[in-house]
């Protein structure tokens, strides 16, 4: 077992990580990256669309006030006050620090040009084509190379460790490059690992985003907030099974895309004949589940989305990167043949319970939490635009904290105790009999879709809290060999996964109402009177223990939106 | 079906050790970069069919293995960072920048690098000699620095410590690469030219050959009449509505028996193009390729002009320089000037299609043979076809294709001026190439470039390859051929 030292140990290279080590680095601390991917490979280098800062290039009237008020809003006031002000308000400073590290977004003229998004009153999200987060990365990876920053790639952090006094002092990792493990003490970590998506059978995440900083965060004691809020996009791919889930922008519903199921009504005009395709995300996404689950969804378990009446011209020309992801992975020609699409998980609004300004864990001391992994910024729902803007406003935030926090003190003591019963939980799976891990994966996700997916009921959770249950105390094996055993990784995640999904439904359970992305068929109205809280989930003695606690508002009353009564 | 959906049924259902690397599975990260017959490919994006008996699948080739379909890319970068690839301002930044849409479009399509790492694994040079050539990917990120305004770094400098003119421009970083970047022409031929606009190249051993493209129009250093020679016995005019470009090397090397053998073949079908004899010149490919952008320009557009005079509508080639030149070179620079361009071997096959000539056998019965696509006249051009339907109609010949062809074909090692600027680094392209020949157990190569023939041969010689002297396609036809229709 190596053991290697730094003040600031980073854990996730996305954009919140690497902002948050580019920051630690800029304050003087010897920063590490660990990461389970390559470097520049994490979810970030997939969002397309954006990020938002109220620059007001495209529109005077925008402001920061404006940019708050929208999350806030669409958040249906779950939000941290604190922190959706400090994204407002911190966003535009951000995009000049990836400009002044080289990132080359569009120009409106000789400025950074901004596009409309939805959900917000004016256009302020600044992008590069579709692949901000492309650019976003790169440029975040050159920032890194400039300042030498160390990349640990293809490590697995299984665990964070703490001293006695209870205080993080480093983590403990696999390099399943080798299969050797690796201690890392630190005196300040930062966890920005992402999100979950993977829990679901269907989403648009990557495979790495299987909640591994949710997991390692909860067993070391930290509290978790919101994590019934799962966003599902209503349009992912349904074939080929690689790229299940895989996105389908709104800006083809935008560009005149028209829903249809497979006896070729047009049914969103049973759900919100008002706005049809342009319903919120949740009202589409559930309209399309309701189709499938009814039997009116294709064969392959979608709807039609249908641009094909727009003319090759213009489709080519507004949408030429879906006409290429489909073509290249699906042999469909979108401007001659309806797409198969149907509602993909998206995104994790809840998280590790922070700091609003240091994104410190309540519960540990020198832990800070950023990006998707930590909750508060978005509330019940995200605007789209603001997951990038998230990862460098807190990104760059817990980084300072980080290294505020290591520069003043000595390496703390690690037990390697610790280190040595982590070890032998690694090792169990090459010694046992029992299921394989990928097959029990799948059987998570299945569970999940069901269970804990667009529609949810107490009946539904309570039979998926079992389920889910049976997995988790199934044995496992994995096959011999040390060497990248995609086996094992999963077995780790596995553990991970189970952990993250009991924390959702947990969560689902104990919100009785329905808020944003969480919809209960048992409960279907939004309901001020109990659901002005914060589910809170900790980790006691193996259980998952439930609080609440209730929203930090400052500035904006919850008023009702077009919709909610 | 994609090959990353094949591996998660292996992986899941044959045989869970199995190793390889994927995150996004939507071509978007670059993680799941491997071999799949041969080529460099995104396991993501690539489409088993399901008439595909069986595919081969290798981890990309120059990096260790980790296990099974998982490398080690450590070492790119290692190279990458060598080369300070991050933007190098003048002092801080100050917001903004101030920039325009114009400003950037260049430097955008450079940053769409997903990192994947096929282009290196692909390129022939980087396989022979990667400490000498850091190689397309960092040769992409230099040309993207060196075109972005607030740059400052000394790039062009470096490119040229790293193996800026290793480079044979044979275009298969560009056909591997998912995002599709023009790395050859729009970063290896436009960093060459800055170099020269710099003063910084080509290199030294450069010189002659573009003083005599300059001087005599040829780079072979000999008198501008000495090129028409061949057509002496042949009387063809000069005006006409198809005119042979036979080149330089075709008319300058090898007792000049490809010209003179083309025109033998049209004339016994009743095909009488135009020449511009003594008045013909280079095409100028090669001063396009060391970077003398300047030259090659007033070259092109008077070769274009002279064409135009001549009241040409299609142009016929042979040398697959000079076709790509032509048919594609020209027109991206100067726009679409109004004349077909097409290769002997098209014009050829179009004749035997319409039954004006058959083959007779050869005198030995059965002859294993292979094709060796010119990168020009293949990935530059397009033309895979033609040579080889021609082949294929020759009575005892057997066409016996490498494991790397057609798209994916490898380069012989000479072009881009490396044969003449780094021989060293094209005979150790070209041995590779001759190793891929020598397992097929084939007499002989067939090719339709003169560079590539006579660099094949160079590299049989320096190899100890039993392979028989390399011809050109035209040769073969000249001598196979029969007038009249079968009864």
């Amino acid at each position: 077992m190596d053991t290697i030292e730094c003040d600031v140990l980073v854990i996730g290279s996305g954009g919140a990580g690497a902002r948050a080590a580019i920051e630690a680095n800029e304050s003087g601390a010897n920063v590490l990256i660990v990461s389970k991917t390559l470097e520049g490979k994490a979810h970030t280098v997939m969002a397309e669309g954006g990020i938002n800062a109220a620059l007001a290039h495209r529109d005077p009237n925008d402001s920061i006030e404006e940019h708050f008020r929208d999350t806030v809003e669409e958040g249906v006031f779950l939000n941290d006050q604190i922190m959706a002000e400090l994204l407002a308000r911190e966003t535009p400073d951000r995009v000049y620090d990836l400009e002044g590290y080289g990132a080359v977004f569009d120009r409106i003229g000789e400025r950074i040009a901004q596009r409309p998004f939805g959900g917000q009153s004016h256009p302020r999200t600044c992008y590069v084509g579709d692949s901000t987060g492309h650019e976003m990365i790169m440029t975040l990876v050159e920032e890194a190379r400039r300042r030498c920053i160390a990349y640990h790639s293809e490590v697995f952090v299984t665990k964070l460790l703490k001293d006695r006094s209870g205080s993080i002092c480093g983590a403990f990792g696999l390099d399943f490059r080798t299969g050797t493990y690796k201690l890392y003490r630190a005196k300040a970590v930062v966890l920005a690992t992402g999100g979950a998506g993977r829990v679901f059978k269907v989403t648009s995440n990557p495979h790495e985003a299987s909640g591994d900083g949710y997991a390692i965060a909860m067993r070391a004691g930290a509290t978790l907030q919101d994590m019934e809020q799962t966003q599902f996009h209503p349009t992912g791919m349904v074939y080929p099974a690689s790229a299940r889930g895989i996105l389908v922008t709104e800006a083809i519903r935008g560009e005149g895309g028209v829903l249809l199921n497979k006896d070729g009504e047009r049914f969103m005009s049973r759900y919100n004949p008002d706005q049809m395709e342009l319903s919120p995300r949740d009202q589409v996404a559930r309209a399309i589940y309701t189709e499938i689950q009814e039997g009116r969804g294709t064969e392959m378990g979608g709807v039609y989305l249908d641009i094909t009446h727009k003319g090759k011209e213009h489709i080519m020309e507004k949408l030429p990167r879906m006409v290429k992801q489909f073509e290249k992975f699906a042999n469909v020609d979108i401007t001659e043949t309806p797409m198969l699409v149907a509602p993909t998980a998206h995104h994790f609004m809840g998280g590790v319970k922070v700091d609003p300004y240091t994104c410190e864990s309540q519960d540990i001391s020198g832990l800070f939490v950023c990006g998707e992994t930590a909750a508060g910024v978005h509330g019940a729902n995200r605007l789209g635009g603001n997951a990038l803007a998230e990862t460098q406003v807190f990104g760059k935030r817990a980084g300072e904290a980080a290294a505020r926090h290591a520069l003043g003190r000595g390496m703390p003591e690690c037990d390697e105790e610790d280190a040595r019963r982590e070890i032998e939980r690694l090792e169990a799976p090459f010694e046992s009999d029992g299921e394989r891990p990928q097959a029990l994966i799948g059987r998570l996700q299945e569970v999940m879709w069901k269970h804990a997916g667009i529609v949810r009921s107490e009946a539904l959770l309570e039979e998926g809290l079992k389920a889910v249950g049976e997995i988790e105390s199934q044995p496992v094996r994995v096959v011999k060999g040390r060497r990248f055993n995609l086996e094992w990784i999963d077995f780790i995640e596995l553990r991970n996964m189970t952990l993250v999904s009991r924390a959702v439904m947990m969560s689902a359970l104990a919100r009785r109402e329905s808020r944003g992305a969480h919809f209960r068929s048992d409960h279907p109205k939004r309901n001020d009177a109990i659901g002005l809280v914060n589910i809170m989930s900790r980790l006691k003695d193996g259980e998952i223990t439930m609080d609440s606690r209730p929203v930090t508002i400052t500035k904006l009353k919850p008023v009702l939106r077009r919709g909610d009564a | 079906m994609r090959v990353l959906d094949a591996l998660h049924h292996i992986h899941d259902n044959i045989d869970g050790s199995l190793s390889y690397r994927w995150i996004c599975r939507a071509g978007q990260c670059g993680s799941c970069s491997i071999l799949v017959n041969g080529k460099a490919v995104l396991a993501c994006q690539e489409e088993v069919k399901e008439t595909d008996e069986a595919i081969t699948l290798d981890p990309l080739p120059i990096f260790p293995v980790i296990k099974d379909l998982v490398i080690d890319p450590g070492e790119a970068y290692d190279k990458l960072m060598k080369c300070e690839p991050y933007l190098k301002r003048e002092g801080k930044y100050e917001r903004p920048d101030v920039l325009k849409t114009e400003d950037i479009a260049d430097v955008k399509k450079f940053r769409e690098c997903i990192e994947c790492w096929c282009c290196v694994s692909a390129c022939p040079v980087v396989n022979q000699v990667w400490d000498d050539y850091f190689g397309p990917m960092v040769m992409r990120k230099l040309c993207e620095l060196k075109v972005d305004l607030r740059d400052v770094g000394e790039r062009v400098d470096t490119a040229l410590n790293e193996g800026l003119y290793h480079c044979t421009t044979c275009r298969n970083c560009w056909e591997v690469c998912p995002q599709d970047i023009e790395i050859p022409e729009k970063a290896i031929e436009h960093m060459r030219a800055l170099a020269v606009d710099e003063g910084k190249g080509p290199l030294d051993s450069h010189n002659s050959l573009v003083q005599s493209i300059k001087n005599y129009r040829n780079p072979w250093i000999m008198p501008r009449a000495r090129r028409a020679k061949w057509a002496k016995e042949f009387d063809l005019k000069d005006k006409g509505e198809l005119m042979f470009y036979a080149g330089c090397s075709p008319s300058l090397l090898f007792g000049e028996r490809v010209p003179s053998n083309i025109i033998k073949i049209l004339k016994r079908i009743g095909i009488e193009p135009a020449y511009l004899g003594k008045d013909e010149g280079c095409c100028g490919s090669p001063l396009l390729k060391v970077g003398e952008r300047k030259a090659y320009d007033a070259i092109a557009k008077a070769n274009i002009a002279q064409m135009k005079a001549a009241g040409v509508k299609t142009i016929m080639t042979t040398c697959a320089g000079c076709h790509k030149s032509w048919a594609v070179d020209y027109k991206e620079f100067f726009g679409d000037y109004g004349i077909e361009v097409r290769h002997v071997t098209e014009i050829l096959l179009d004749a035997y299609k319409k039954g004006l000539f058959k083959f007779k056998d050869l005198p030995k019965n059965h002859i294993r043979v292979s094709y060796h696509d010119p990168c020009h006249l293949g990935r530059g051009s397009g033309v895979y076809d033609a040579p080889r339907e021609l082949i294929k109609a020759i009575p005892g010949l057997e066409l016996i294709e490498t494991e790397r062809n057609r798209e994916n074909s490898h380069c012989c090692g000479s072009g881009g001026g490396v044969k003449t600027g780094r021989p060293e680094v094209a005979i150790k392209v070209g041995q590779e190439r001759i190793r891929m020949f020598d397992k097929l157990d084939v007499e002989y190569v067939i090719t339709c470039c003169p560079w590539c023939e006579q660099h094949i041969d160079d590299s049989i010689a320096a190899s100890g390859s039993c392979l028989g002297r390399t011809k050109d396609l035209i040769e073969i036809i000249e001598e196979t051929m029969e007038i009249g229709r079968d009864e």
